[in-house]
């Protein structure tokens, strides 16, 4: 699989390509990163709820990878409408397994 | 409109706060030097530089990208003259169309004033605050006149999307029609019923791309447009009255080749399209109903191409396609104007984009299916990240071209790449996986049926066609919560509650094979037998491991992990793959970001690292996205060497 990838940086440079430009020269990875790929689960899930209660967004998932089904256990704090795009998405891997 | 959806929509607008629109300060205020820079004294000399000169405003302010959508109130949708306040809603979500769609901030401008000159002196005056003008919603024929003499007035863009945005997805569909169906557009006989503002829009555009006039025919509500009607006729409208004897619709659709409706509910009646021309194309645009439904078209004329301007229909005639991007095109080389030549490029544009391969992109978005050139396919969908990046350079180029561009673009490789960043920050992150499923809905099971979320987000995924849910849960708690809640469910077609304590004869082979799965892991039949009947999450893991559903949501309450234990020995591994990993993503202002591993390894080692993103990765492709990966540590490019630094190093 072709993908723009790279690391170890920090989140920072993640987002900003001006600021990974004043580290490395050359970089696989353009533009800002959109899947960040953390070294532990205290660092994935301390990010994500932090970010999701300072800034209100809406939080998709977790979805679970690598089953070969489509199966997903949702968060207790999930909305309706958090249900709703686990049902998409749910429905979208499905469809795509066919 | 159903009391339901009536009251979502309300509630929609309501809360948290009222309205869909709000202004963002893009710059920092943190201190009092920031202060004296936005404000006085520092602000005076941006002001003297734009004196000095005017085109300078562009640096300075935010006009350059700034749109106003400006009604009267006078044709609001289908709902009339209902007044410029009560158009208010329409206008702001026309304004989160152009932001999202574009990134172009737009300020909503109700205007109570129906006097044609008195309006257009209004809107004329605003021009120092705008880089364009979206008119919007004015009946005819005060649009055609408002928008002629605001056109000739200001010396900015102002366009007329109910007229020129509907034009220009109507001459898309109608070139790639034609191309299908193997025919020239200066060969076709056009007829139209209505003879509106976006009538005519449509019919100018496709004459101005070749369609000779004498090959068209309006008829509207009183029947054929012809010479000797009588009736006061607008200029633009008397270009295209007939000398004819043709009296009806019927009559004149004998031997067309197009037959564009922008009129009213089935005014196409079946008993005329045998007499249409060999492979015609037809366009029946009325919202909610069409001039004629599509099944009523295949029936007929199974060598028919159909579109209308529904979502539930393949081949969706939407503004929404266009308006946002034209606008990008022409305010990014400072554009004086929207004129033929962009309308023309912007057609082209949308029109080649749905000839071209699906990217990966978007076939992964797709499920990796459909959106092939075809009849089903003559106009891209109104997701497409593609569509910014084909319009607004083609539109910009016409400009530029056509000599209206005060600012032309000297590097387009630049430029399409700043198009792309915008396309990968616009938070529409659900809408490609939402296409999928409504197009392929599946059967999902929810263990927890007998949670309010769940049951409220059921309705929804029922209304919107998305899936067909299984309820697990007792029947009676389900349809006392459902009644409770005011819900509309029915569990007697499709849909279905399933109680494992209850429907023990439906259980019992589950209840067997569960038992099989987990003997060597230390469960007691009368353990795994009690478990599938009281751990919802087990239950709803069989149902989909026997195939009895496609899809399975288990959690939502109490502790993840278990749940997660509870479904492990029942759904196997992907093939290959040697962990269970969670994906978890934010939708943020501006853009979305997933994150890897948020809820199940501890410590990844870094193979699983590596494995995981794989995995990880094409997950961000089914949402439509090009995944770029940033493996995040403490340290920066080989700055600490400590086991978790190297663990996340790309070599």
């Amino acid at each position: 699989m072709d993908l723009e990838i790279d690391g170890e940086m920090h989140a920072d440079a993640a987002l900003s390509d001006v600021l990974r430009g004043r580290v490395v020269s050359q970089s696989p990875l353009t533009g800002s990163a959109n899947l960040l790929v953390m070294p532990s689960l205290d660092a994935a899930n301390i990010a994500l709820t932090l970010l999701s209660a300072a800034t209100e967004a809406l939080l998709v998932g977790p979805l679970l990878l690598g089953v070969s089904k489509p199966v997903h256990v949702m968060v207790p704090s999930v909305t309706a409408r958090g249900i709703v795009n686990m049902t998409a998405l749910a429905v979208a891997q499905a469809a795509a397994q066919n | 409109m159903d009391d339901d959806f009536r009251k979502a929509a309300l509630d929609y607008h309501r809360i948290p706060r009222p309205g869909k629109l709000s202004v963002e300060a893009t710059k920092r205020m943190a201190n009092q030097r920031d202060l004296a820079l936005a404000y006085s004294p520092g602000v005076a000399a941006p002001c003297m530089a734009i004196v000095e000169d005017p085109s300078s405003a562009r640096d300075y302010t935010a006009r350059g990208n700034l749109v106003a959508v400006i009604t009267n109130g006078t044709a609001v949708l289908g709902l009339g003259n209902i007044g410029p306040l009560a158009s208010k809603p329409v206008m702001e979500g026309k304004a989160v169309l152009f932001k999202k769609f574009a990134g172009i901030d737009v300020f909503d401008l109700e205007v109570d004033e129906t006097d044609i000159d008195r309006f257009v002196d209004i809107v004329a005056a605003l021009e120092p605050t705008f880089g364009g003008i979206n008119l919007e919603d004015i009946k005819a024929p005060e649009c055609f006149i408002i928008e002629k003499k605001l056109r000739e007035r200001m010396k900015i863009p102002v366009f007329h999307d109910d007229q020129h945005g509907t034009a220009i997805v109507c001459a898309a569909a109608i070139r790639n029609g034609l191309v299908l169906q193997g025919k020239k557009l200066e060969d076709v006989k056009l007829v139209t019923s209505g003879a509106g503002a976006a009538a005519l829009a449509c019919v100018d555009l496709l004459v101005a791309m070749g369609l000779p006039v004498d090959n068209i025919t309006l008829t509207d509500i009183k029947g054929v447009v012809h010479k000797d009607r009588g009736d006061e006729m607008a200029p633009n409208l008397f270009r295209y009255a007939r000398k004819t004897d043709a009296r009806t619709l019927g009559d004149v659709l004998v031997g067309a080749d197009v037959f564009l409706g922008l009129s009213a509910p089935n005014v196409l009646k079946p008993e005329w399209l045998p007499q249409m021309a060999a492979k015609p194309l037809i366009l029946a645009l009325a919202n909610p109903d069409p001039e004629i439904l599509p099944e009523v078209v295949k029936a007929a004329r199974p060598d028919a191409i159909i579109a209308t301007g529904r979502s539930d229909y393949v081949n969706q005639v939407n503004n929404v396609l266009c308006f946002p991007f034209v606008f990008r095109g022409a305010l990014d080389v400072d554009a004086t104007t929207i004129n033929e030549e962009m309308k023309v490029a912007a057609v082209e544009a949308i029109a080649t984009l749905a000839r071209a391969e699906a990217s990966d992109v978007v076939a992964s978005a797709y499920g990796g299916a459909q959106t092939g050139f075809g009849p089903d396919y003559i106009i891209p969908k109104p997701f497409d990240p593609r569509l910014i990046l084909s319009i607004a350079p083609a539109v910009a180029r016409a400009a530029m071209d056509s000599g209206v561009a005060r600012r032309p673009i000297t590097d387009f490789d630049a430029y399409e790449s700043e198009l792309e960043k915008f396309v990968y920050r616009s938070g529409q992150l659900m809408r490609p996986v939402f296409e999928v499923a409504r197009r392929s809905p599946k059967r999902v099971v929810y263990a927890e049926g007998e949670e309010d979320r769940v049951l409220r987000a059921v309705q929804t995924v029922v209304d919107e066609e998305l899936a067909h849910p299984t309820l697990i849960g007792r029947r009676d708690v389900i349809l006392a919560k459902t009644k409770q809640l005011g819900l509309r469910l029915d569990f007697n077609k499709e849909d279905r509650i399933l109680d494992p304590q209850a429907d023990r004869e439906f259980f019992a082979p589950l209840t067997e094979r569960y038992q099989r799965m987990v003997e060597r892991r230390g469960v007691q039949p009368e353990s795994a037998a009690r478990w599938i009947a009281t751990r919802h999450g087990i239950a709803a893991a069989m149902l989909l491991e026997a195939g009895e559903v496609d899809a399975a949501l288990c959690g939502g309450l109490g502790d993840w992990t278990r749940q997660l234990q509870n479904i492990l020995p029942i759904i196997p591994r992907q093939r290959g793959v040697t962990r269970l990993y969670s994906l978890s993503a934010l939708i943020l202002p501006n853009g979305a970001l997933f994150f890897c591993d948020t809820h199940v390894n501890v410590d990844p080692t870094a193979e699983q690292i590596a494995e995981m993103t794989q995995l990880a990765a094409k997950s961000v492709r089914r949402f439509g996205l090009a995944p770029k990966v940033a493996l995040l540590s403490h340290s920066s490019f080989g700055t600490s060497h400590s086991p978790s630094a190297i663990k996340t190093r790309w070599i």
